[in-house]
């Protein structure tokens, strides 16, 4: 089925739809593949998209995970040989790579969620990059840093404290 | 660095059915509890028995490659393209490398004397990766992981991963769900890289590590046989490990505590150990152990290496006048106790004629990479005495011998089907004669490397002559750099046609003038201090170059190179084969053949964009 425009549509934890290419997606998420193989028997070459429940992500998550995805993973829009940009040469950016930093730019709510997505869907470059941006926001900081970062409780007790501490006091 | 991304690349996160599982259980392997959580109480090493678990693992685990000795390359897996780092004189060997072309699919230490620590990506050193999510493990508890948030504990888990194992010991202790992630990890970890000072941290990240099968250590501080105790000890499975030196640690383990500590681990397969001058003699007898790599050797007594299933054997000495180790009979040894071999790389000062013949008696008539460094007193004879031992190499690498374009031609001719990479930096009898022989006649060749191979004077004599400018179609330019008096001799040309070339190295060639390049796979081409070369006598075909080095190049060379690799054949016109130049000196000669080609390809129109980048600055 050469179809030039198949798209299909995701609906988000709260209801809201999203319009994307089935072969963009395809590509992009195992997760959404597997989906759209069971279905395809039923539908065949009918004219009625599909739409695909993607009960564990909220809309304005999906929103830029998709917004990621078609970054990414359409041919059309990526410049030159979809290729192009793995084998740039050193010194050059990424082309994405912009796009890529800006994307993970964000508040520590909405990483952990892109990062949760991203797993369930089972994007792996997606993945790949916000799992690094939060070890990045990890990176070099001390306990207390990373509480006050993202917000966590203390939850152990005095001497699970001392514990820990004796734990890992090789790398203080 | 990159190597985030590669060490990343095994972490198929969760849904992917688990390939054969090459781990043991998830239960402990001392007390055969579930892992998840356990603090085993039954204390450790019953385990050497345990070894056998991780099994065949490290297999398929390829040699990650060695650190580079002082300047050229060493053995690496067959046919493997990723990081042949150009040959040279340090200064050059690391700035020659492109990040994306060269990413090493484990970030070292950067050797110690030009750091790049722009690439190395210096947060305190040291991923850890792992090959294999939980398959089976009992499912992580959610996590807190954002005030009030939660997520699986697996995601926290692919989180860590990306960290050093300091950063995962300071997450660890941020609360309790993040320290059963962290333990999890530990649990899990296979490989684990670390920079340390002195044995604690290791003995205390090991007792954590249970299935670690890959240990990547930098030390800070001297090395001796504690280390290795410690090690022993506390890695039951160990099967590969790497101790490199940095910042001026020595490295004080000797020969007997090397044999011993060998001999114990029966799981060991690889072994890399970097500054070992106090060895003082080796004598290791291992039936597991396949690679071998020894830094830094001087002066050994004796040399045993009774490792039938050694496949890869690397001894590095250290460049001194008094190193007086006996290669001959070395060699004439490793022949009878190493049968399997297959990649060979000796970089000594003292390697002569006598040792290779030595090695001939041995009949290794498996190997395939076979590096000879810096024997300057490796001739002909010692070439005509490989090619009779060894009928299918991959890698030869004749780096700093004396052999002339006589050893060349014989090495063409005796592999033509299996030679990949030939490495013949600093043989400063060969000349460009000998490196058009051998490319024509080695269709598979890959890697050419012949930097300072083709020199103007080897010995630059004190009182040369400076010389400042040249007239060339009443273009004056000023060079920068000292240029050799034209001599008979440094005008060689150079002609390379192959299919096949994808690095090419002339670097510090400074006797051609004259340069044609038609290579169609070539990426990376070094003419780093061609200092003679002609700017007008230069051609350049390679549509996918990527690297162009230029580096003490004049500048009118390095406007030629630009000119021609960025504006592709824009810049053919002028430099046709057949046009004179108008200081009236020879022709660039191109064989008709290749000007027919060139035209058709012309008429083809094709349509591309140049990628390629050169580097002219240090």
């Amino acid at each position: 089925m050469a179809s030039e425009k198949k798209v299909v549509f995701l609906r988000s934890s709260d209801g809201e739809a999203f319009e994307v290419s089935e072969e963009v997606i395809s590509a992009a998420s195992v997760t959404i593949k597997g989906m759209i193989d069971e279905e395809s028997p039923s539908r065949a070459d009918t004219a009625a998209t599909t739409t695909l429940a993607i009960p564990n992500v909220t809309a304005a998550t999906l929103s830029r995970v998709l917004h990621y995805v078609n970054k990414h993973f359409d041919a059309a829009a990526v410049v030159g040989r979809p290729d192009d940009y793995i084998f740039c040469a050193p010194g050059d950016e990424h082309p994405l790579a912009r796009f890529d930093d800006d994307f993970v730019d964000v508040d520590n709510d909405t990483l952990i969620d892109l990062v949760h997505a991203a797993e369930y869907l089972h994007i792996k470059k997606l993945f790949d990059l916000t799992c690094k941006a939060v070890a990045d926001k990890l990176k070099g900081r001390t306990i207390d840093q990373i509480r006050e970062t993202f917000g966590i409780v203390n939850d152990y007790t005095v001497e699970e404290e001392v514990e820990v501490y004796r734990e890992n006091s090789w790398a203080f | 660095m990159a190597s985030d991304a590669a060490s990343a690349a095994p972490v198929p996160a969760t849904a992917k059915p688990a390939p054969a599982k090459r781990r043991g259980s998830y239960n402990c392997g001392r007390c055969g509890l579930p892992k998840k959580g356990h603090v085993c109480s039954v204390p450790g090493p019953a385990s050497s028995s345990a070894a056998a678990s991780t099994g065949g693992g490290d297999k398929a685990g390829e040699p990650q490659p060695q650190p580079p000795p002082q300047q050229q390359t060493k053995p690496r897996r067959a046919l493997q393209f990723d990081d042949p780092s150009p040959p040279a004189a340090s200064a050059v060997v690391l700035d020659a490398m492109p990040l994306a072309v060269a990413a090493p699919p484990l970030p070292r230490t950067p050797p110690r004397k030009k750091a790049r620590a722009e690439v190395v990506d210096v947060e305190e050193e040291e991923e850890k990766e792992e090959d294999e999510d939980d398959d089976g493990g009992p499912p992580l508890p959610w996590v807190e992981v954002c005030a009030g948030r939660r997520a699986p504990g697996e995601v926290l888990v692919d989180v860590l991963r990306r960290l050093s194992p300091r950063g995962v010991a300071a997450a660890a202790g941020v609360s309790r769900g993040w320290r059963e992630c962290a333990r999890h990890l530990w649990g899990d970890a296979r490989e684990v890289r670390l920079r340390a000072s002195g044995v604690r941290p290791v003995a205390a990240l090991m007792a954590r590590c249970p299935v670690l099968a890959r240990l990547v250590l930098a030390m800070d501080s001297d090395v001796d046989a504690t280390l290795l105790a410690c090690i022993a000890f506390s890695c039951p499975n160990l099967q590969s490990l790497d101790i490199s030196l940095v910042n001026n640690a020595a490295n004080r383990i000797t020969g007997d505590e090397l044999s011993r500590f060998v001999s114990e681990k029966r799981s060991l397969s690889v072994l890399t150990l970097d500054g070992c001058s106090s060895l003082g003699f080796v004598n290791v007898n291992s039936s597991s152990l396949s690679t071998l790599r020894l830094s830094g050797l001087c002066s050994l007594t004796k040399a045993v290496m009774n490792c039938p299933n050694l496949n890869e054997l690397s001894l590095i000495f250290a460049a001194q006048n008094n190193d007086s180790t006996d290669l001959v009979a070395l060699m004439d040894s490793l022949g009878r106790t190493c049968p399997n071999l297959r990649n060979l790389h000796i970089s000594s000062i003292r390697l002569c004629n006598e040792a290779v013949f030595a090695l001939e008696s041995a009949n290794l008539r498996g190997l395939r990479m076979l590096s000879f460094l810096q024997g300057s007193k490796i001739t002909d004879a010692a070439v005509a005495s490989i090619v009779r031992s060894y009928v299918s190499l991959e890698l030869l690498d004749l780096s700093g011998s004396a052999i002339t374009d006589n050893g060349l031609g014989m090495i063409s001719n005796a592999f033509p089907n299996t030679l990949t990479f030939l490495l013949l930096a600093k043989c400063t009898n060969i000349t460009s004669f000998g490196v058009q022989v051998a490319a024509a006649q080695l269709p598979l060749l890959r890697l050419m490397d012949c930097g300072q191979s083709i020199c103007a004077n080897p010995q630059p004599e004190a009182g040369r002559s400076y010389y400042f400018g040249d007239l060339t179609g009443g273009i004056k330019f000023c060079s920068k750099l000292p240029v050799q008096r034209k001599q008979q001799t440094t005008c060689q040309k150079l002609i390379i046609k192959h299919n096949n070339l994808k690095k090419l190295s002339l670097w510090g060639c400074s006797a051609i003038d004259a340069l044609y390049v038609n290579c169609p796979e070539l990426v990376d081409l070094n003419l780093n201090l061609c200092t003679n070369l002609h700017p007008e006598r230069l051609l350049i075909q390679c549509p996918k170059l990527k690297d162009v080095h230029v580096k003490g190049c004049r500048d009118m060379l390095i406007g030629a190179v630009r000119n021609q690799v960025l504006n592709e054949f824009a810049a053919i016109e002028p430099q046709l084969p057949y046009k004179r130049l108008a200081d009236g000196s020879k022709r660039v000669h191109v064989p008709h053949f290749m000007i027919e080609q060139l035209e058709e390809q012309e008429k083809l129109g094709r349509p591309r964009k140049s990628q390629c980048t050169v580097h002219p600055n240090w």
